[in-house]
C-alpha cells in the first residue's frame, strides 16, 4: 500500500502535466496540424484552388523530383545557408565584446539589434537601392575612381548570391549576438577569468574556451538558423531579386509562393514541394543534433 | 401564467425569426465588390474611400436602386485577390463581384463565375469593346465570363520631346515607321550622350509585354500566341516570337536600353528626370509624365512595324486587361450584373476613365468626353486605341506565361540565346 503511493503521486502528477498542456496542444494542432494534414492530402491532388482537384497520386512528387528545376531551387537554398558560419563567428564575436563590455557597449548592443525589428521587406528594399545600379555602392565606387568596378550588382548572379548572404548575415547578427550574450551569461566568470590568469589572450580564449562553453548556444543558433534560411528567407529574396536572374537566387520558399500565389496557380503541386521541403528540414536538424550531441558529450 | 408565459415566448420568438427574416433579406441585396489597383487609380486612393470614382458610382447605384447595399473592398495585390476569391468562391461570405485579368487567367475560373452570355443588355453588347476577349477561349459562340472593364491599356512608347529635340528628331511630325529607322534613331540619342530608352523588368517581363510583344501579335496573330503556350505550336518556330525577342534583345545589346533593366525599381523617376528619350510603358504613366515634363513634352509611340508584311499594321498592346465577373456563389447574380452595367455606361465608364487615364471599352465615348485635346500624347494614345493587338501574356496560359514573367530578362540582357528561350517555352508548354 505504501509502495503504491509514489506511483499513484506520479501519475497524479503526469495527468496535471498533461491537464496543463494540453490547451496549448489543441492550439498547436489546430493552427499548425491542420494545415500540414490539409496540405498533404492536397499534396496528392491537381488542386488550382478551385473545388477540391483531383487525385493524381504521387504525380507532383514524382514531377518535382524528376525536373532540374527544383535541384536547382535546393542547390540556391544550401548556398545561402553559407551565411550561418560567418553568422555564428561575427556575432559570437559581438557577444564576447559585448559581455566583456568594451567602450560603448550599450551603444552597440541596440544598433547591431536594430535589423531585427525593421521589417523584412524594408531591408530588401533598402539593400536593392543601395546595390542598385545608380545607386549608392556604385556611386561611391565612381567618385573615389573605382568607376570600372561600376556593376549591375543585383543582375548577376555571383554578386546577387553574395550580396543576399551578406543581407543575411547582417541581419542576423544582432539576433546571434543577444544569444550569445544570453549563453556566456550562463557559464561562470571564474572559467574566462581562469583562461585569463594562465596566460590566454583574447582569441584564445575565444576559440578555446568561449566557442566550447556556448555548444548548446551554438547548436540552437545553427538549428533555427538552417531552418529559417530554408523557410524564412522569402520575403528578403522578393524584395531584392525577386529570385532572379533567371531562377538564380529563388529558392524553395519562394518557389511555392510563386506556384501558390504568383500568376500560376497551383496549390497542390506546391503543398507537394511544402511537404519535400518540411521532409528536408526535419532531416537537417535531426543531423545537426547529432552532430551537436557527439560534440558536446563532454557536457555529460 | 404558465400558459401566457409560454405564448408571450412563442410570440417573442416569432416576431424575432420574422425580424431576422426581414434583415436577411435585406441583407441579400448587398453586393460585395472586390477590386484591384486598375479600378481605384492612385488619385483616387489619396482620397477617402467614399471619394473614389467607384464609390461615388456605387453611391448613385444604391440610391436608384433602395434596399441594395454596393461594398467596394480594394485588394492592393491584384493576383492575390484572384486566388483568395477561388478559396471564397464556394463560401457563403465570398464576393459578389470581382476583378480579374483578362484572357487565360478568366477562362481558368470558368468554373465559378456565371455565364452572362444571355444575360448581358443589347446595347451593352452593341456600344462596349472586348466581349471577344471575354468570352471562353476566345471562341464566339463560347459563354461570356465577364464585362470588359478598367479601360483600354494602350501600350508602347512615351517620348520626351525636348530630349529628342535636341537630338534632331520629332517624333510629333515625323515618327519611326520601321524597325530599322527606328534604330538608327536610337544610335542618334545615343550618340548625343542621352539613354534612349529606359525600361524595367519589373518582375513581369514589362518590356517585353508592354511593347516588344506587339512585334510577336502583330506578326503571329493572338491565336498563336495562345497555341505556342498550349503546346500545340512551337515557340522555336513562331518567327513573329523569335524576331520580337530578338529584336528587344538587340536593341539592349547595342547600349539602347538602360543596362540595369533586369533589376530597376522604378524606370519612370529616369524618365521624369529627363535622362531618357523614352520609356516602354503603358497608358497608366501618361498622367505621371505630363504632370512631370508638360504635356507639352510629352507624346506616345507605337512600336514600329516589325516589317512590311504584318497581320496588323501600326499597331501597339493593348484591350481590357481587367474583367469584372460575377461569382457563382453570388445569391444577387442579376443585380450583380446590373450593376455591372451601370458601371460600363456611358457616363460612369467616362468618369472612371478620365480618373484612370486610360481610353474608353464603349464605342459612344469620344476623345472629346474624355477632355482630350485634339494633340498631345492622350490623343495618340486615344488614336492607338483603335487598333491595337491584345495583350500576349493575357493570351498566354498562366504556367508558361510565368517562365516568361521569370526568365524574360535573361534573354533581354544577352544571359541566353533567345533559341534557348524559345526552346525552354516549348518544354514548359509541354509540361516537361
Amino acid at each position: 500500500m505504501l509502495n503504491s503511493y509514489p506511483s499513484r503521486l506520479k501519475r497524479r502528477m503526469a495527468r496535471q502535466g498533461w491537464l496543463s498542456v494540453i490547451p496549448a496542444l489543441l492550439v498547436i494542432l489546430a493552427v499548425r496540424g491542420y494545415p500540414l494534414v490539409f496540405g498533404f492530402i492536397k499534396s496528392f491532388t491537381d488542386w488550382t484552388g478551385i473545388g477540391s482537384g483531383n487525385n493524381v497520386g504521387f504525380a507532383n512528387y514524382v514531377r518535382i523530383l524528376t525536373g532540374s528545376e527544383f535541384w536547382t531551387l535546393l542547390r540556391n537554398t544550401l548556398i545561402f545557408l553559407a551565411f550561418i558560419p560567418i553568422q555564428l563567428i561575427i556575432g559570437l564575436l559581438v557577444a564576447v565584446l559585448l559581455y566583456e563590455e568594451v567602450w560603448g557597449w550599450r551603444f552597440f548592443r541596440v544598433v547591431f539589434y536594430i535589423p531585427q525589428i525593421i521589417s523584412a521587406l524594408v531591408i530588401g528594399y533598402l539593400f536593392s537601392i543601395f546595390f542598385g545600379y545608380n545607386g549608392p555602392i556604385n556611386r561611391i565606387l565612381t567618385e573615389i575612381g573605382l568607376g570600372a568596378l561600376k556593376s549591375e550588382w543585383l543582375g548577376n548572379t555571383v554578386s546577387a548570391v553574395a550580396i543576399i548572404i551578406f543581407c543575411l548575415v547582417w541581419i542576423n547578427i544582432g539576433w546571434q549576438a543577444m544569444l550569445g550574450l544570453g549563453g556566456l551569461a550562463s557559464v561562470s566568470p571564474s572559467v574566462f577569468e581562469a583562461a585569463e590568469i594562465d596566460g590566454a589572450g583574447f582569441w584564445r580564449r575565444f576559440f578555446y574556451v568561449t566557442l566550447p562553453m556556448l555548444g548548446r548556444t551554438i547548436e540552437y543558433s545553427c538549428v533555427i538558423s538552417v531552418i529559417w534560411v530554408f523557410t524564412g528567407i522569402f520575403p528578403y529574396i522578393f524584395s531584392m531579386t525577386k529570385g532572379g536572374p533567371g531562377y538564380d537566387t529563388t529558392t524553395i520558399d519562394y518557389m511555392i509562393y510563386l506556384q501558390s500565389f504568383g500568376s500560376v496557380s497551383k496549390p497542390g503541386y506546391a503543398s507537394a514541394l511544402a511537404m519535400i521541403l518540411l521532409v528536408i528540414v526535419l532531416i537537417f536538424t535531426v543531423i545537426q543534433m547529432r552532430l551537436s550531441n557527439k560534440a558536446n558529450d563532454w557536457e555529460d | 401564467m404558465r400558459k401566457v408565459l409560454s405564448l408571450t415566448l412563442a410570440l417573442v420568438l416569432v416576431l424575432g425569426l420574422l425580424s431576422f427574416g426581414a434583415s436577411a433579406s435585406a441583407e441579400d441585396a448587398k453586393l460585395l465588390v472586390w477590386v484591384s489597383n486598375a479600378l481605384v487609380p492612385d488619385t483616387d486612393q489619396k482620397l477617402p474611400q467614399e471619394e473614389w470614382t467607384i464609390s461615388k458610382i456605387a453611391t448613385q447605384f444604391e440610391q436608384q436602386n433602395p434596399g441594395v447595399k454596393v461594398e467596394i473592398v480594394l485588394f492592393s495585390d491584384g493576383i492575390a485577390m484572384m486566388q483568395t476569391f477561388k478559396a471564397a468562391s464556394t463560401g457563403a461570405d465570398g464576393p459578389d463581384i470581382v476583378n480579374v485579368w483578362a484572357g487565360q487567367q478568366l477562362f481558368e475560373m470558368k468554373d465559378i463565375v456565371v455565364d452572362i452570355k444571355d444575360k448581358i443588355p443589347q446595347d451593352d453588347k452593341d456600344k462596349i469593346l472586348g466581349w471577344d476577349i471575354m468570352t471562353l477561349d476566345f471562341t464566339a459562340g463560347n459563354p461570356i465570363l465577364a464585362y470588359p472593364a478598367s479601360g483600354n491599356e494602350v501600350c508602347g512608347f512615351l517620348y520626351n520631346k525636348q530630349v529628342l529635340a535636341a537630338c534632331g528628331l520629332d517624333y510629333d511630325a515625323n515618327p519611326p515607321k520601321t524597325v530599322e529607322q527606328f534604330e538608327k534613331d536610337m544610335e542618334t540619342i545615343k550618340t548625343a550622350g542621352y539613354l534612349p530608352i529606359v525600361a524595367g523588368d519589373g518582375g513581369w517581363g514589362e518590356a517585353l509585354f508592354v511593347a516588344y510583344a506587339s512585334w510577336w501579335v502583330q506578326a503571329s496573330g493572338s491565336e498563336r500566341v495562345a497555341s505556342d503556350s498550349k503546346g500545340l505550336t512551337k515557340y522555336a518556330d513562331d518567327q513573329g516570337f523569335l524576331t520580337a525577342v530578338q529584336t528587344g534583345a538587340d536593341l539592349y545589346a547595342k547600349g539602347y536600353v538602360n543596362i540595369d533593366y533586369a533589376t530597376i525599381q522604378n524606370p519612370i523617376d529616369v524618365f521624369l528626370e529627363g535622362n531618357s528619350a523614352l520609356i516602354a510603358t503603358g497608358n497608366w504613366n501618361t498622367s505621371a509624365a505630363i504632370e512631370g515634363l508638360g504635356e507639352e513634352n510629352v507624346g506616345f509611340l507605337n512600336p514600329p512595324d516589325i516589317s512590311g508584311d504584318v497581320m496588323v499594321k501600326d499597331t501597339c498592346i493593348g484591350g481590357p486587361g481587367q474583367a469584372l465577373v460575377v461569382s457563382k456563389s453570388s445569391p444577387n447574380q442579376d443585380l450583380a450584373i446590373q450593376f455591372l452595367s451601370f458601371l460600363s455606361n456611358k457616363e460612369n465608364m467616362t468618369a472612371m476613365n478620365k480618373a484612370n487615364s486610360k481610353m474608353a471599352l464603349r464605342t459612344d465615348i469620344d476623345a472629346a468626353d474624355l477632355g482630350i485635346k485634339d494633340t498631345g500624347a492622350f490623343y495618340q494614345e486615344y488614336q492607338a486605341a483603335m487598333n491595337y493587338v491584345f495583350w500576349a501574356d493575357n493570351s498566354t496560359m498562366p504556367d508558361v506565361n510565368a517562365e516568361i514573367q521569370k526568365q524574360s530578362s535573361l534573354v533581354l540582357t544577352g544571359k541566353m540565346s533567345v533559341a534557348d528561350f524559345a526552346a525552354m517555352l516549348d518544354n514548359k508548354a509541354a509540361g516537361k
